[in-house]
C-alpha cells in the first residue's frame, strides 16, 4: 500500500488519496522547487488556511529548498499579518549555505585516514542523515549514476530543482564528512 | 570580481563542469583569493569522489531504497526495451 502511494505521489499528489492539508502542502513545496524563487502572500495564506503554523511553514520552505541564511528574514516575515492578498517580499533561492565561520581545510589525502570499510561506513551514516528528498537525489545521480535527464524524469522534478537539491545534498554530506576529515580531524570512533 | 555568494549559485554547476569558459573563469578567479569557498570547493569534491568510488552502499530498506529500487527497476526496463 505504501509503495502504491509513493507511486501515485511521486507521479501526481493530487490522485494518492492524500488529505487536504497534505496535498496544499505538497502543492506549496513543487511551487517552490518548480516555479522559480517567488514566493507570496497567498501561497503562505494558503497554508495557514490548512492550519499549518508559521514554524511548520518555515521548516517546510527549508526543506523544499531555501537555505538557512533566509531564516532570519523569513521569521520576519512571518511575525507580520500577512493578507491574502499582500506579496511576501521577493527572495531568491539560489544560494547553497557555506558555514563561513565553521570551514576547515580537509586533509590532502582523506583516503588516508580511514580504511575502505570505514570510510564507507561514515559515508553511509552521512547520507542516512540527509532528509529523504535530497538523499534520493544524491543516490539517483551520484551512487546509481543516473544522468541530470533520467533523473528529472524518474522524479518529476525540474532540471533546475533537481541540480539545486543535488548541490544542497554533496554540501550536507561534505558537513557531515568534514569532522572526520578536517586538518585537525582526530580519527573518530567508529 | 564576484561575490561568494555569486560564486555558490554556479557550484553546483560548476561541480559538474557545465559552466560556459567565461563563467569559470570568474570562478576560478574567485577560487584563487577566497580560502573559504576553495576549502567548500575542494571538500565537496572529496565527498563526491568518495561516494562516486565506492559503488554501491548498504543504506537500510526504510530510507531511500523503496522508491530508489522503483525507480531504478524503471528505467532499467526502459533502457532494455
Amino acid at each position: 500500500v505504501l509503495d502504491d502511494q509513493l507511486n501515485k505521489i511521486v507521479s501526481d499528489h493530487h490522485q494518492a488519496g492524500l488529505s487536504r492539508p497534505d496535498t496544499v502542502l505538497l502543492d506549496f513545496a513543487l511551487k517552490l522547487t518548480r516555479s522559480g524563487p517567488w514566493l507570496s502572500g497567498e501561497d503562505i495564506a494558503a497554508l495557514r488556511d490548512q492550519g499549518f503554523t508559521d514554524e511548520s511553514i518555515l521548516e517546510t520552505i527549508l526543506v523544499t529548498g531555501l537555505t538557512d541564511s533566509f531564516v532570519p528574514c523569513l521569521q520576519g516575515w512571518a511575525q507580520r499579518p500577512i493578507s491574502r492578498r499582500g506579496r511576501f517580499p521577493t527572495l531568491r533561492m539560489r544560494r547553497c549555505r557555506t558555514d563561513a565561520p565553521q570551514v576547515r581545510t580537509w586533509v590532502d589525502n582523506p583516503e588516508d585516514m580511514y580504511s575502505e570499510a570505514e570510510r564507507r561506513r561514515l559515508v553511509e551514516h552521512g547520507i542516512m542523515m540527509l532528509p529523504a528528498m535530497y538523499r534520493v537525489v544524491l543516490v539517483l545521480r551520484d551512487i546509481e549514476q543516473l544522468s541530470t535527464a533520467e533523473a528529472v524524469v524518474a522524479l518529476g522534478l525540474g532540471i533546475p530543482a533537481l541540480k539545486s537539491r543535488l548541490c544542497r545534498a554533496r554540501l550536507m554530506l561534505r558537513e557531515a564528512l568534514a569532522p572526520h576529515f578536517a586538518i585537525s580531524a582526530k580519527r573518530m570512533g567508529l | 570580481m564576484i561575490t561568494c555568494e555569486e560564486f555558490m549559485a554556479e557550484f553546483g554547476n560548476y561541480l559538474e563542469s557545465e559552466v560556459a569558459a567565461e563563467v569559470r573563469s570568474q570562478l576560478e578567479s574567485h577560487l584563487s583569493h577566497c580560502r573559504t569557498c576553495k576549502v567548500v570547493y575542494d571538500s565537496t569534491r572529496k565527498t563526491v569522489r568518495f561516494v562516486t568510488d565506492s559503488g554501491s552502499f548498504d543504506l537500510p530498506n526504510e530510507t531511500a531504497k523503496p522508491i530508489v529500487a522503483q525507480i531504478m527497476a524503471r528505467i532499467r526496463k526502459d533502457r532494455e526495451s
